[in-house]
């Protein structure tokens, strides 16, 4: 680091990262976890958990797909994202993942009421359920929901452990080290998440299912994770310790890499309806039946210009993806729209006997509020940057 | 020899050979700085930062690129569309030899889910071809000749030498300054290099 450099780098105020999603987080605890419950208890239990299961995911997914950036970023041991590293970090530390593994227990201990295939006599008149039911019962759910928290955790606490010893020794030969762990994590990951996602979301359709259900929702999670990095690191580009380094190449890097995940989730997700539309089998188009009515087909309309067509076309100028403040607002753009995107492929799916959204909402926030909450705590307790040296060179020749 | 016009051997330009490509991006900064508008960098591998060393901004090929691919989406939906007579819908008659309006599975008569992947490859290969095209156009090839190739080091130029040349149209061009400075910034090798009779 030059010294004009050091002298910015110290003039600059604190990064607000921390403080801002406490605040944000207890905020939204608060009011939703007071909408869920004012709307959500008189509409029974079964609603209620369904509806939780929305906020719930949509948060999981979050966590998700920051673990599987955090792979990524250690298997081709990338450079330019060591800025954010701590972000993804934290959104998917050990301790966030246990919390969300507890707060998985209200889904996985009331399945019966979630859950159609738990029904007995549903499945005793069903003869498709009957022929799925290897799969469609509670030890399969259990061992493809808790094995892949367990999995999770290890490789988390593999890798950040590596993590943080480099950056207390400064021994670079642990990038090696993880660059061991996490090839094989990345091919355990998306193998343990198919089941995740079958198990948890595509078998509120019993009958239904998808062939790319899982990689699907694994890319729009990380999309999402890195639309809500570019809006953290984007809006805090002017502060300690991110001057100089959040920079134009970093955008331009990340916007790169938004870019290519924004045209993977609009393939797969046209590619998805084309097959079904082009097939017409009523076994698969009833999943898009239950979504031609209202709201649902405005947000499937929504989906195609707000989360592929204005990020594409905005995405597509090298200017702004050189400029940390446009892409800032992208990332709250596209971060927002995937909660709705995301209403969209799972309310229908929960067959809510009394529907309100303000129940789904305040679950979302809710969720949300707690995960900001435990992300602010992890990203406070550690030094934003890892092992800073050369990122002067990595900004330059990144 | 005459060929209507003058073709006698002329000035090109000042070639320095660098063996580095940090060498010849401070170089280019050197010239850039010091004014001069006409040059040209010539490297084995993709030099990152050089363009924005040599302030390029020529985006002609950009543009030629999204009108080929914004021509490609109307032509591939259009003749979709068209020959599956879709235009009768909206009360525009087309001869029946134009039209192939077919059940087909029992879709409507302007599918458009089912056109998309036709669109997406006509938008993918006109933007192929614009791209190519247009960066042949605009660099002239084909060039069997090129008056840089008169310079005697240049051979290494797609091998491991690194090259800037300060061409002689600039209106700043004063070869004995330029080759100082070239030296200046750790040339290997400067030539003063001439057209070629004939070209």
């Amino acid at each position: 680091m030059s010294d004009t450099e050091t002298t910015m780098h110290e003039s600059a105020p604190k990064n607000t990262i921390g403080t801002n999603y406490s605040i944000l987080g207890v905020l939204l605890l608060l009011v939703g976890g007071g909408l869920f419950a004012a709307t959500g208890m008189g509409a029974g239990m079964e609603n209620m958990l369904r509806s939780y299961l929305y906020g719930y995911m949509f948060w999981s997914g979050m966590t998700i797909g920051c673990f599987g950036l955090m792979l990524l970023h250690h298997t081709i041991r990338a450079r330019w994202s060591r800025p954010v590293l701590r972000i993804w970090e934290s959104a998917c530390s050990p301790l966030m993942l246990v919390i969300q593994a507890v707060a998985f227990l209200p889904i996985a201990m009331n399945l019966k009421l979630i859950y159609k295939w738990m029904k007995p006599e549903v499945v005793a008149v069903d003869k498709i359920l009957q022929n799925k039911a290897f799969y469609l019962n509670p030890t399969v759910f259990y061992i493809t929901t808790f094995g892949f928290f367990a999995f999770m955790i290890f490789w988390s606490y593999q890798l950040q452990a590596l993590q943080r010893k480099e950056d207390a020794t400064g021994d670079k030969s642990y990038a090696d080290k993880r660059a061991v762990w996490a090839p094989p994590g990345l091919l355990f990951f998306v193998l343990l998440l198919n089941f995740f996602y079958t198990s948890v979301l595509m078998s509120l359709d019993a009958h239904w299912f998808s062939t790319i259900y899982g990689v699907w929702l694994m890319v729009g999670f990380a999309l999402a994770g890195l639309a809500f990095t570019g809006m953290t690191v984007g809006t805090q580009h002017k502060r300690a310790p991110f001057v100089g380094i959040i920079n134009e190449k970093f955008t331009y890097d990340i916007g790169v890499l938004t870019l290519a995940f924004t045209l993977l989730w609009a393939y797969f997700t046209f590619s998805q309806f084309l097959i079904t539309w082009s097939g017409n089998l009523p076994e698969f188009t009833v999943w898009f039946v239950d979504r031609s009515v209202q709201p649902y087909s405005t947000l499937a309309g929504m989906g195609m210009f707000a989360q592929f067509l204005i990020p594409f076309i905005v995405l597509l100028q090298p200017a702004s993806r050189r400029n940390p403040a446009v892409f800032a607002a992208l990332g709250g753009w596209v971060f927002s729209v995937r909660m709705f995107d995301f209403y969209y492929v799972v309310v229908p799916s929960l067959h809510l006997t009394s529907p309100n959204a303000l129940t789904l909402i305040g679950g979302l926030f809710a969720m949300g509020g707690l995960w900001l909450l435990v992300f602010a705590l992890q990203y406070k307790s550690r030094p934003e940057l890892v092992n800073g040296s050369d990122y002067q060179l990595a900004a330059n020749h990144g | 020899m005459s060929h209507g016009r003058d073709t006698a051997p002329k000035p090109y330009g000042t070639v320095a050979g660098f063996a580095t490509a940090d060498e010849l991006l401070a170089a280019t900064q050197a010239v850039v700085n010091a004014g001069y508008k006409k040059l040209d960098a010539y490297s084995p591998v993709p030099v990152h930062g050089l363009a924005d060393v040599m302030n390029f901004k020529d985006f002609r090929l950009h543009y030629g690129a999204l009108a080929g691919g914004l021509t490609g989406a109307v032509v591939g939906m259009g003749l979709q569309a068209i020959t599956g007579g879709a235009l009768n819908r909206i009360g525009i008659e087309l001869p029946a030899m134009w039209q192939y309006a077919h059940n087909t599975g029992g879709k409507p008569i302007f599918s458009w889910p089912m056109f998309i992947p036709v669109m997406f490859e006509c938008t993918i290969l006109l933007t192929a071809f614009a791209v190519v095209g247009g960066l042949f156009a605009l660099c002239g090839l084909p060039k069997p000749h090129h008056p840089i190739f008169n310079a005697e080091a240049f051979h290494r130029a797609s091998q491991d030498r690194y090259f800037l040349c300060v061409e002689a149209t600039d209106p700043r061009y004063a070869p004995d300054q330029v080759a100082s400075l070239m030296h200046e910034m750790g040339a290997e090798s400067v030539e003063h290099v001439m057209t070629s009779e004939g070209y």
